[in-house]
């Protein structure tokens, strides 16, 4: 038996070699960019860890289809990495001043491209467009974000190249927020029998993108190739592969080897050992989510009361969690991004002060008359339950960070957590949120590249059985916000909507709706090889711009 | 032994039956809903989220959706992905032949690991051989997997390139943008099979040994010996052939437990197979395709517990089913 065993061994020490030595993965070089003059050719692998459900950008629930879609559609226009939206199949954005948004607001006019071809040669026409918004409003079809697209009552095409949108009242953010995703073939989906289930959703082929899909291997990768008859000229790049890798260590694993050139959206906690590797450059880029701890006034809460919640603000160190958990990052005051026209900057965040807070809740008519550290009024216990999305551990060190700062001010609080579907489940499903089984809710917003926020702090959207997706799950209800946020929408001057944004952002801290934490940042970490790497702050993803990425040494 | 065969499987129906009840109810009434992916961060009106119900079929009880389900079940069609809208038969059969060759080569490097290490510790009872084999396959059997994996990740995708310029592919199934070869393959099955395969070895020579042990006790082996017979016929002829009954059962049973016990060693190597699918389908609440999964691995155990039960038959002598 001992010799058998021997054998065996020598044939496992075989294989092991023979696989360590064939198979291995050389580290790429350093990089080093020699030259800054683009160079034709070679190939980049993006890596992220969500791979996309389908790729119909309006139909996906997930963002990254979104950003792959970028390689294979173009939109009528498209945000850039500084927010500003540019035009791509229009020949220019909108607006009031070169006419293509009427004085009323409610026509709005996009003057196309011409010669623009699909990719198997057919013209792109105003009929796509036409047809795009069809799509966007038919009830057979998931579209999981109908937002200005159903203001549009009629759409006219007079000509080949120019689409006009008639809408039923003016909606101010339609030009900032509508179109961006790619304008979907007419020819080849008019006649599909369910457009939820086209196989064109996975190929995207006849595409109208700087590449075309090549191959989709489920749980691998999907890998496109330069569109020769693109209408913007050819990319630099022969190939672009997006690989899907489930775990950030390999992610890490794979960026340092130079398996992949781009690492998308890091965790923080790698992002130190990132910058640390020499053939990568660490991009730390803004975004439009902000974390909240989101209060949840239910009709009986003790939330309901102004002086309740401007205490718990003071009373949560919020500036010493963001310091802690995410160094370099900082604290948000306001619920518009600061790169964003209609920041207000005069808002500062709620200082951390205990005293204030205690007194503020004396003031509310709370006190711990039985001494158990807990006050109470009216012989109700001021509790409060905490929730999150569970198994994220910076958002469980939070939880238990603020459950002591609330303890220190006579609060009593209790952390109970649900996976991500529960905890933003719809009103008749139980979601924790819609339905109020916390008192503080802690999870991300991401506002828009336009600062409508309607749905969000709109009382209309507080959610109920007839409004089960309700997005203002704070149930803020407030006569002046309800005002305001509608103004915002039919006001087409952008100074005075960004006036209306500065002052439901100061009523919203001022009565402290919510608490604030932070702007989350981004971490790309990409190889020195790749140039133009413009990490996108938006929804439009950071493959945003495919025809200017290019890759030295091969 | 085939109306044996044809009851066990007879039973085995309802079997899967009221296990596809169980995890279809279990599904469609978790809370959150079917629909919370449209929901969060969206700005769907009411009617809105209501024709996306009626498309997906959901806005029925779950026993109704149930009974649609089953009836077209019966007849091949497992229905239509909520996410990728594609076909459940299509996604899942897509993901098996990954989890497949990560469990031959996982479940053929334990054996060839465990087999000898087992039967060695038994014959060297107490030893440091014995000893060793005993420390290292508790430490390995009780480490969690993920920790398995982050190690060797660590060393041999990470570590070797500061050591040696290069490492092991540390995930996925073959490099992308290439035309991948046989060692290519290999070197990227090598750190995912050997994470799988730690436990299960570690387990299974724990079994190995303990089974020669007993048999090495055994009358018919005294009686072997008496007759004269050499100590390798002794263990070839008659200790292992008796003492891998039980390791078979084990191994049998297992198997197809592997099919759903992937899911961690998938999920940290970016494997593209059946565990992966599984975690998403249930985190996304994709009810076709979760339910085809759990169905499917219900029917794969309960056939691996008939095989084990079969393989009984034909291993053992003193046991016969008629």
């Amino acid at each position: 038996m001992p010799k058998h065993t021997a054998r065996i061994l020598v044939v496992l020490a075989f294989v092991l070699a023979a696989t360590v030595g064939w198979g291995c993965q050389k580290q790429a070089g350093t990089g080093g960019t020699s030259s800054e003059t683009p160079v034709k050719g070679g190939k980049f692998v993006y890596g992220t860890m969500e791979e996309p459900d389908t790729l119909n950008p309006y139909i996906s629930q997930l963002l990254e289809s979104v950003n792959v879609s970028n390689l294979f559609l173009d939109g009528l226009t498209r945000v850039d990495e500084k927010m500003k939206v540019i035009p791509v199949l229009a020949e220019e954005v909108p607006t009031t001043e070169n006419g293509g948004v009427s004085e009323d607001g409610k026509t709005i006019t996009y003057r196309l491209r011409k010669g623009v071809k699909w990719s198997d040669g057919k013209p792109f026409t105003s009929a796509d467009v036409a047809f795009t918004q069809s799509v966007m409003m038919n009830p057979k079809v998931n579209v999981s974000n109908r937002s200005g697209y159903d203001k549009v009552t009629k759409v006219d095409t007079p000509d080949e190249s120019t689409v006009i949108f008639h809408l039923k009242e003016p909606f101010a953010p339609f030009v900032n927020s509508c179109f961006q995703y790619g304008i979907l073939p007419k020819h080849a989906l008019d006649k599909s029998k369910d457009l939820n289930k086209d196989p064109w959703n996975r190929t995207l082929n006849p595409g109208l993108g700087p590449f075309t899909l090549k191959t989709w291997k489920q749980g691998q990768f999907i890998e496109g190739e330069r569109n020769k008859s693109y209408y913007g000229g050819q990319a630099y790049l022969d190939n672009v592969i997006v690989k899907f890798v489930t775990d950030p260590n390999a992610l890490f694993a794979q960026l340092k080897s130079g398996e992949i050139d781009w690492f998308e959206f890091a965790p923080a906690a790698l992002s130190k050992n990132i910058k640390a590797l020499p053939n990568v450059t660490l991009h730390e880029s803004d975004t439009l989510s902000f974390e909240n701890y989101s209060l949840v006034m239910k009709p009986d809460s003790p939330l309901q009361d102004v002086k309740v919640r401007q205490a718990i603000a003071h009373a949560i160190n919020v500036a010493q969690i963001v310091k802690t958990l995410y160094p370099g990052e900082t604290q948000a005051a306001t619920t518009q991004h600061p790169l964003s026209w209609a920041f207000n900057a005069d808002l500062k965040p709620y200082t951390y002060d205990p005293a204030e807070a205690k007194k503020l809740l004396d003031e509310a008519g709370w006190k711990d008359a039985n001494n158990d550290g807990i006050r109470e009024k009216g012989g109700k216990r001021l509790f409060l339950i905490i929730s999150t999305t569970a198994g994220q551990s910076d958002r469980e060190q939070k939880e238990e960070v603020i459950v002591q700062d609330l303890k220190k001010v006579g609060i009593g609080a209790e952390v109970k957590n649900y996976d991500p579907p529960t905890f933003f489940g719809a009103f008749t499903d139980g979601g924790t949120l819609t339905s109020g089984k916390c008192d503080i809710g802690i999870f991300t917003n991401v506002a828009g590249v336009d600062p409508d926020n309607w749905t969000l702090f709109n009382s209309a959207n507080i959610p109920s059985s007839t409004n089960p997706g309700g997005q203002n799950t704070g149930r803020i209800n407030d006569p002046q916000i309800n005002k305001l946020t509608s103004e915002g929408q039919v006001e087409l001057d952008q100074t005075k909507r960004a006036e209306i944004y500065k002052e439901i952002d100061k009523i919203i801290l001022d009565k402290a709706y919510t608490v604030l934490e932070r702007w989350w940042k981004n971490y790309d970490g990409v190889n020195k090889r790749v140039h133009n790497a413009k990490p996108n702050p938006t929804s439009q993803g950071n493959l945003w711009n495919p025809m200017e990425l290019w890759v030295s040494g091969k | 032994m085939t109306r044996y065969l044809t009851r066990r499987l007879l039973q085995s129906v309802p079997l899967v039956a009221i296990i596809s009840v169980l995890s279809f109810a279990l599904i469609a009434k978790s809370p959150g809903g079917l629909v919370a992916a449209y929901t969060h961060g969206r700005r769907l009106t009411a009617a809105q989220l209501a024709a996306i119900e009626r498309n997906l079929g959901i806005d029925k009880p779950w026993y109704v959706q149930y009974w649609r389900w089953l009836g077209r079940a019966v007849r091949g069609d497992f229905g239509y992905s909520f996410t990728s809208n594609e076909p459940v038969t299509k996604v899942i059969l897509e993901r098996i032949p990954a989890t497949l060759e990560l469990i031959v080569a996982a479940v053929v490097v334990a054996a060839l690991v465990a087999l000898p290490l087992g039967v060695i510790a038994a014959q060297r009872k107490r030893g440091i051989f014995d000893t060793t084999v005993t420390v290292g396959s508790f430490v390995g059997y009780s480490m969690p997997v993920f920790v398995v994996g982050y190690v060797l990740m660590f060393v041999f995708s990470i570590k070797f390139i500061d050591w040696f310029g290069m490492g092991l592919p540390s995930g996925g199934q073959a490099s992308v943008g290439t035309d991948p070869g046989f060692f290519d393959y290999l070197s990227h099955l090598a750190l995912p099979a050997a994470t799988l395969a730690i436990a299960m070895a570690a387990g299974w020579s724990r079994f190995v040994r303990s089974s020669v042990l007993e048999q090495m006790r055994a009358d018919f082996v005294r009686t072997a010996r008496a007759k004269g017979l050499s100590e390798r016929a002794v263990m070839v002829r008659h200790v292992l052939r008796t003492s891998l009954i039980p390791v078979v059962t084990e191994m049998a049973i297992e198997i197809p437990l592997l099919f759903g016990g992937t899911i961690v060693t998938e999920k940290v190597w970016s494997w593209p197979g059946i565990g992966q699918l599984m975690i998403k389908s249930l985190e996304k609440r994709d009810l076709p395709v979760a339910q085809g999964l759990l169905v499917l691995i219900a029917t794969l155990v309960i056939l691996g517990n008939l095989t084990a039960d079969v393989c009984y038959a034909m291993l053992d002598p003193r046991i016969r089913y008629d």
